[in-house]
Parts: structure tokens; sequence; C-alpha cells
């Protein structure tokens, strides 16, 4: 299936310098015999924060991972800032500067959340280590009380703040974000948006998200996947006013 | 759909080593062949009838003794394999200590005959209770830890039975060993032959009705998903027990049959050497599959048999790199199992199963 | 939650592995003293001494499956193999380093440059050499030959290092043509002699080099394990391999690299063994293999300073029982395997479910 109005670059307001930071072509993903992503074409512009929508088992989650090569895809093409992500392991496209935050969070229980953020800091000295701390702390001031806590030990949300921070520890210019209001209270959730918010001043996101209100608040673009195939995209406030399609896709009414 | 997806990758991981999903099925079709003898003789069945009638006739027709005495040896461990293959191959157990039963059932006859002056079937029927009850006790205190663990536990024992019956002279003799020999009614060459012709064919088939039976299908269960097996109500314990105590009883009467052959029991028939042979006998055939372990058995003994005899061995020294290697029987069997377990980790058995119809479709007729 | 954690006497009391690691301690005192009542003083220091120079052996040992089937959970029968190698190896060069430079016919043989006739000092050093780089590069054979494709795969695991054991202690008898089950040294390595701290007790300078080599090593492993970001790397990555290489890591080679490192260890657990008894059999790995396996799960599985406490429990017990059980001493270490696995299969530090 063709991706349907893709809104042409010219038409993107606030891209700060209209560049493509990610793009995916046509790219077929299979975990054992099943075909997964049939054919998923995106393209993550820089400075903004895209949401990926779409239902249950749609595909979003493992369009992440086929971006960070955790499910290699078998057909097409990703490439990010202009080199070729497919075909490579998942710590060389870490290294070429994104960050992932999975599904569960994947934080590492038996660890301590500093010690969580240190092993994301690959390769930074101390006083850049330090500073990338002190940032995270002002984004998430919470944190400072349990860095020397067994990050098993944590809520979700506290989790999902050592989570998010790991993906800052490193000079990632795109943040793979998976859900991060899975199993989080309304509350934690609004927080969550809060500093997604304020995240977006630094590093480009790609987000999955099923929450309505987090995907609306934070996304610029949207691009609604379902069955492995690429539905619709474009602006959020395109979305937000669509009340058909949100109805079919997302089984959300949005007021 | 996700739960699916979760079910798939898990599945994947397990199988990313072995098998593809159709090639798997191919095999199940040939264990479940294999497993239709339950009315009537399956294929294997009727080729193993066949030669055993074969090899029943043998000994009136003029054997050579050394050949007698092969045969023997291989039925013998025929047997010993299937009783592995009853708790690796159908339960999933992993025992590194089989020869604990295969030893006590040798040194049973042999004290019972020496130390004791008991006739023989006394002794052999003392050692099968024996293997019995200690088959009951090791199950029942060791199968509630897994794996590596359970391995290690009769690693264990194994070892331990291995060291006492080299430091309690006064009872065993030491290492210098029992001689069956001595004893008035110990089974001649010929009788040791049959007993261990019919011990195999007896195994065979009991087992082949075991594992086609209700309680051989929890086994698999317990096998394929012991979590499961629990979960649908099995007290997955009394059946790994009863796995055990069954295979204990057919190790001890194997040990029996070899202490007769060779006429000595020493405690070499509890080294780690013996329990390693079943395993490697099971690998090599093919697990799960009975007639697997018997194939094993053959290779592997006509294989020590030839390769050790000393005219083998003078003919391949001095060759470069291959002679050493054939030279050292432990190392060849070291060499041959480890290219089995890389590349063929379904044994000759699964192997041939999964690429029949290939091999079939090869020599099919073009009309 | 409000409070930041801070080392607080209340709260390390509370910490149940503290509790039992000086519940232990003091149980073990308490029965060293009971038996103390019924031996000499002179006889219990050197029933401790022995004890510690054995727990340091078996520490040695155990250190390097601790971290391969400990932390990694990869089960590795040929570990066992590995020990024997490195014991062997390094007596072998050890008896060449020290022997007169070969004449004659013995010149022609491949090995004839090692004999230069050194001091035992230099000798061992360079034994020891040959005997950890032995150790390591078995250990690295056997990761990029079998583990390496059977992480997670206990089973095949426990298949395949069997086969490899069978290979590799026939072709240890092929490499450095051993005649006999036993190997023994031709002269006696570094440091040889005694002191003795009062007139009744005898210390040998060999068994303090082995418990500071024992020293050495689990400063040094901890150290790496909890100080380091390759400690960080690998622990992570036993927890969370994909999480690890999305943080950027190539979690394959710290694998090999601890792989390895455990194998080191393993051959310095035979050479520490054959210093110690002043010789060796191609049979020792086997036998400490199932030790050492003893050790780490009393120890606790992934915990490392429990492989310690376990190392010394049973290595200060293990004399003891050979002195007043004599029958029992081949048997002891497997018995308390069983008993062990029954009463408490997780372990005394351990947090896994095993």
């Amino acid at each position: 299936m063709k991706p349907s109005n893709l809104p042409t670059s010219a038409t993107i307001p606030n891209g700060p310098n209209s560049e493509d930071l990610l793009v995916l072509e046509g790219v077929h993903t299979y975990i054992s015999q099943f075909h997964i992503l049939q054919g998923v074409s995106m393209t993550i512009k820089r400075g903004a924060a895209t949401v990926l929508l779409g239902r249950n088992g749609a595909g979003k989650t493992t369009t992440l991972k086929s971006i960070m090569g955790l499910t290699p895809p078998r057909q097409g093409t990703i490439s990010y800032d202009g080199q070729p992500l497919v075909g490579k392991t998942t710590f060389e496209i870490a290294r070429s500067g994104i960050g992932y935050v999975p599904e569960d969070r994947g934080i590492f229980r038996e660890m301590t959340s500093e010690e969580n953020l240190l092993l994301a800091a690959r390769g930074e000295t101390t006083a850049e280590y330090r500073r990338r701390l002190e940032f995270c702390l002002e984004l998430f001031p919470d944190m400072g009380q349990f860095l020397r806590q067994k990050a098993g030990t944590l809520s979700g949300g506290q989790q999902q703040m050592v989570a998010i921070s790991r993906g800052l520890m490193t000079d990632n210019k795109l943040l793979l974000i998976d859900e991060p209001s899975k199993g989080l209270a309304p509350i934690v959730v609004k927080a969550v948006i809060d500093t997604l918010v304020k995240l977006k001043e630094h590093v480009t996101i790609l987000l999955v998200e099923q929450n309505f209100t987090m995907a609306s608040t934070v996304g610029d673009y949207f691009y609604l996947i379902d069955d492995g195939h690429n539905i619709t995209d474009g602006l959020m406030s395109q979305l937000i006013g669509d009340k058909e399609l949100t109805r079919q896709y997302l089984g959300v009414t949005v007021k | 759909m996700e739960t699916n997806l979760k079910e798939a990758q898990i599945k994947e991981d397990g199988a990313r080593f072995t098998l593809s999903a159709d090639a798997r099925e191919r095999l199940q079709a040939a264990h479940s062949l294999q497993r239709k003898g339950y009315y009537g003789l399956s294929r294997p069945g009727l080729v193993i009838g066949g030669l055993a009638v074969v090899l029943a006739v043998l000994p009136f027709l003029g054997i050579a003794p050394t050949n007698q005495r092969l045969i023997a040896q291989v039925l013998l461990f025929s047997a010993f394999a299937m009783s592995y293959d009853l708790l690796f191959g159908f339960t999933g157990i992993f025992s590194f200590g089989h020869a604990l039963f295969f030893g006590i059932g040798a040194y049973s006859v042999a004290l019972g005959a020496l130390k004791f002056g008991w006739p023989m079937w006394a002794g052999a029927i003392a050692g099968v209770l024996i293997c019995a009850l200690l088959g009951v006790f090791v199950g029942f205190v060791s199968l509630r830890v897994q794996g590596v663990f359970f391995a290690m536990v009769t690693l264990a024992l194994a070892t331990t039975a291995h060291n006492l019956s080299g430091k309690m002279v006064e009872v065993t003799n030491g290492e210098s060993g029992l001689s069956l020999i001595q004893a008035q009614d110990a089974p001649n060459e010929t009788t040791t032959y049959f007993l261990a012709l019919v011990l195999c064919l007896v195994t065979y088939f009991g087992l082949n009705r075991l594992v086609s039976s209700p309680l051989g299908r929890v086994l698999v269960a317990i096998r394929e998903n012991e979590r499961r097996a629990e979960m649908i109500g099995y007290n997955i314990l009394r059946y790994k027990i009863v796995a055990l105590v069954f295979s204990a009883v057919i190790a001890a009467l194997a040990g029996m049959v070899y202490g007769f052959r060779n006429g000595i029991v020493n405690p070499n028939v509890l080294s780690a050497d013996i329990s390693l042979l079943p395993l490697v006998m099971v690998i090599l055939g093919g697990a799960g599959t009975l007639y697997g372990a018997i194939i094993g058995a053959t290779i592997i003994q006509v294989l020590n048999f030839v390769l050790s005899s000393r005219e083998f061995v003078d003919s391949v020294k001095g060759w470069f790199i291959v002679g050493p290697i054939l030279e050292h029987w432990l190392l060849l069997l070291g060499c041959i199992y480890v290219v089995i377990v890389l590349f063929l980790p379904y044994g000759i058995v699964g192997t041939w199963a999964m690429y029949q119809p290939k091999i079939r479709r090869l020599f099919k007729r073009t009309t | 939650m409000k409070v930041a954690q801070r080392p607080n006497l209340y709260l390390a009391l509370r910490n149940p592995r503290l509790l039992t690691l000086i519940s232990v301690v003091v149980g073990l005192l308490l029965v060293l003293l009971y038996i103390n009542t019924a031996i000499k003083f002179p006889v219990f220091v050197k029933f401790l001494i022995n004890g510690l120079v054995e727990s340091a052996v078996l520490f040695l040992m155990a250190s390097g499956l601790s971290l391969i089937f400990g932390l990694m959970d990869v089960v590795n029968f040929a570990h066992g193999a590995v020990f024997t190698w490195g014991g062997i190896a390094f007596m072998w060069s050890f008896n060449l380093f020290t022997m007169p430079p070969a004449t004659g016919k013995d010149s022609s043989s491949p090995v004839a440059w090692m004999q230069m006739g050194l001091e035992p000092l230099p000798a061992t050093a360079l034994a020891l050499v040959v005997g950890l780089v032995t150790g390591g590069l078995l250990g690295a054979g056997v990761e990029f030959l079998a583990i390496r494709r059977l992480y997670g795969r206990p089973v095949f695991q426990i298949l395949l290092t069997l086969g490899l054991v069978l290979v590799l202690d026939e072709s240890l008898k092929i490499v450095f043509s051993l005649k006999s089950q036993n190997y023994d040294f031709l002269a006696t390595p570094w440091p040889t002699g005694n002191f003795k701290p009062s007139s009744e007790i005898l210390v040998n300078w060999k068994s303090v080099a082995i418990v500071v080599a024992g020293l050495l090593v689990f400063g040094g492993v901890y150290w790496l394990l909890n100080r380091t970001k390759v400690g960080l790397v690998i622990r992570g990555g036993v927890e969370d391999p994909q999480m690890v290489q999305a943080l950027g890591y190539n979690v394959r080679v710290y694998f090999f690299g601890v792989f390895v490192l455990g194998s080191v260890l393993a051959a310095l657990g035979g050479i520490a063994y054959s210093i110690n008894s002043a010789g060796g059999s191609d049979q020792m790995g086997q036998f400490s293999l199932l030790t050492a396996f003893v050790v780490v799960v009393i120890g606790g599985l992934g915990s490392f300073s429990g492989a310690a406490v376990g190392a010394l429990l049973v290595g200060i017990i293990s004399p003891y029982v050979a002195y007043h059980f004599p029958g029992l001493a081949d048997s002891f270490v497997m018995l308390l395997l069983v008993l062990v696995l029954l009463i408490r299969p997780q372990g005394l530090f351990g947090g896994k479910k095993y």
C-alpha cells in the first residue's frame, strides 16, 4: 500500500532546517515466519517529534526494533543522517547516535540507577558524564533521590525516568521511545508528557504511543500504520481534526 | 497477535540453532511412525525382530568367539543406551551418573556370588531391587533440582560410588576387582550372549510399549514443557521417578550382563566413562527413538573394537595428524561426538528423518 | 523513598546477605572451636593454615567457574580440562626451562630451545606465563568454536562441552606425551623453603604465595566487576544483552573476554593445585571441577564474593574431615554438593531461582 497524501517538505512549517534525519523505505521485517512489517516507509524530521500510531500488533515496536537492528529487516533501506543502517549490528547503530527506550523500559534491575546511567554514558569522560547527569537531574529533579537505589525496586515512573535519562547520557541525535505511558499512573503520564515536550528542544524524538493525549501533545508529525503497512501520515494537527481516521485506526474519539 | 508474536519469538530463540519448523514436523512424523507399533510391529520393530532371529541362530552356525563377544557387548550396551534414552530422550532428564546403576548391578551379582555365596539369580534380583530403590531415592531427593544441577548430583553420586568401590578393598577387592569366573554358576560365553540378546529385545519392545502408553505420553509432555505438564495437573516428580526407576533397573541388568561378559567386575564399571558412553550413543543415534540408541551403541562399540585392535593401531602409526587421533580411541570418540552435536544434533535417525523426503525425491522415477 | 540511602548500621544489619555471612562465620568458628577442644593448639593452627591454602586453591578454581557458570550462566564442563591443561603446561614448561641446554640428539626436538637451565624463580615466572596463556587460548578456542553459538542453550552447552572434555583430556596426553596418569615436577618451583612463626608451626612459602594469589585474584575480579565500566557491561549483558547492545556495546566481545578470563583463572587454579600438591595428574581437573561446582553453588550463582566464602568454607572444613574421617575425604565434597543442592539450592548468596 502506498502512503497517501504525504506532505511535501515544503509544507512542513517548523522543521528547524527541514532536513530528514531518519528515512525508512519499504522496510519488510519478519519475526520467525510472521511477516510483521510489510513495507513501512517513514521520514523523521530533524528536531521534531514524530509519533508512530497504530493498533496493538500493527508493527510499531517492530519498526523501532528494525531501526535498532534488533529485528533486522529483510528488505528495504533505513538511512540515518545520510548513512545506511540496514546490515549494521545493534551496537554500531547505537553508536551512530540513536538512543533506544524500549517498551518495558529495559532497565538493568540488578544495578543501581546510577550504574544504569554510567553504563549508558559510553566512552564519556567523567566531566562529560557529570554534565549530562546534571542535565537529566534538571529534567527529572526527583531522580536524585533514587540514584543509589537498585533499579529493580523503583516504581514504573521512576524506571521510566532512568530509561529516558539513559538515552541522554551520550550524544544521541535521535531518541526512539516506545510506549512511555505504558503501565504508568495518569499523573505520572502527565509528568512524562511535560518532560518529553521539554526534551524536544534538545533531541529528535520518534515516539510510539497509544495514549492519544501524550501523542497529540508531544508529536509534531504522525505516522499511522496498521498490519505492517503505512496508512497515512502528516501533521499532528491534521490528525486531531480527522475524527473518522482516529476512530477507525486508533479506537479513540478526540474531543 | 502480540502474545502470538512473543511466543513465536521465544520459539525462534529455542529453535535458532536447530531445526526449521517443517523439518521438526517431519522429525515428529518419523517419531510417531516409530511409536505406531502399539498393537502391531512398527517398521523398526520388524527390522529388529528379524535381526534378533539372525542373531539367535548365529551361535549355532559357529561364529568366531571374538565376534560373539563383540555382539554381546553391542547388545548389552544397546539396552544400557536405551535405558538412558528413556531418561534423556523421552523425559528430558539429564543424568551424568548412569554408571551408578550399571555398576551397582554388576557389583551386586559379583558380591552376592563371591562374598555371600548366593546363586546368580539371587544376586540379580537383589541388584534389581537395590537399583529400583536407589532410583526412587535418587529421584526423590534430587529430581527437584533441574538440568545441570540434577546432572551434577548424579555425577557426584556416581563419583562417590566409584571412589568407594576403589577404597573399600576388603569388600570389593579394590582396583583389581572381583572375578566372576571363580563363581560356579556364572553363565558361560554363549549363555551370556543369549542373556544380552534377550535383555536387548525385552528392553526394546518393553520400552517401546512403555513410551507409547499414556505414561509415555506424559513423559514426553514433561520433556516438551515441564511447566505446562505440571499445570495440566500431572505430578511430574512422580512421573520422573517412575522413568528413573525403569531406567535404573534396565541399567542394572545391563551391568550384570557386562559383568558376565567381562568375567570381572572392577571400579571401572562405575567410572565417568561408563556414564558418558550411553549419552554419546544416544546422541549419535538420535535421542527419543530407542532404535537410535541401538544404532549408536552398535556404531560406537564396533568402532571401538576395530580401532583398538592392534593391527589397526599399528597400521595408522605415523600418519600425519590423523594417526595420533585414530590411535587414541577416546579422542576420536570425542571428535565424532562434537561433530554430531554441532552439525547433526538430532543424531543419525533424526537427520535421516529430516532429509528422507529430499533423498526420496532425488531418486524418484521420472516418467 | 524520600530519604536517600546512606550506609547505616541498622540497614546494613538488615541485609540478609550480610546476616547469612555473619551467621556462617560465627557458626564456622563455633564448629572449629568445638573440634579444637579435641586437638592441640599447634595442630589447630596447622589445620587452619592448610585450610586457608586449600581455600585459596579452591577459590582460584572456582573463581573462573563463578564467572562463566555463575555469572554468565554458561555450563562449561571443559573448565576442568582447562584446569588440567594449565597445570600440566606449567609443570611441563617449568621442567623444560630448568633443564640444561639440550645436546646431541635431544637438540633436534622441537622444544629443545626451551631448555635454558634457568633458576627456579625465572623458570617459574616463564612457566606461569606459558600455563596462563595456554588456559587463555583454550578458553578462546572453546568460546569461539562452541559456546559462541550456544548462549542461553544449556542443554547443548552441556552436550558439547562434555565432548570437548574427551577431546581435551586425550589430546593433553598426546601434546605433553604423558606416559602415566601422574605428572611431576623435576625441580621445585619458586618459592621454596619455609619459615617458622613459632617453634611448633611450619609454614611453606609456596602456601603463602598461593594464598596471596587467591587474595589478588579476588580483589582484582571484584574490582573489575563492581568498580569498572567493563563490570557494568558484563553485569548488564547478563541481565539483558539486547539492551546493552542498544546502548552501543558489543556484548559478544565482552562475553568472550569474560570467558577467556575465566579460563585463565582455571589455568591459574591448575597451577596453584600442582604447586600445592607438588605434582598433578591428567585427572586432576575432573575432580576439581566438581569441587569448584560445589563451591560456586554454596556461594550462590552469580555472586562472586559468595564463591570466595564457599571456598573458605569448604577449604577450611576439609582438613578436619580428612583428619577425623579419612575414608570420607574424597566423598566429602560430593556429599556436601548433594546436601547443598537439596537443602538450599540457591546457595548462601544466590538470588537466582535454582
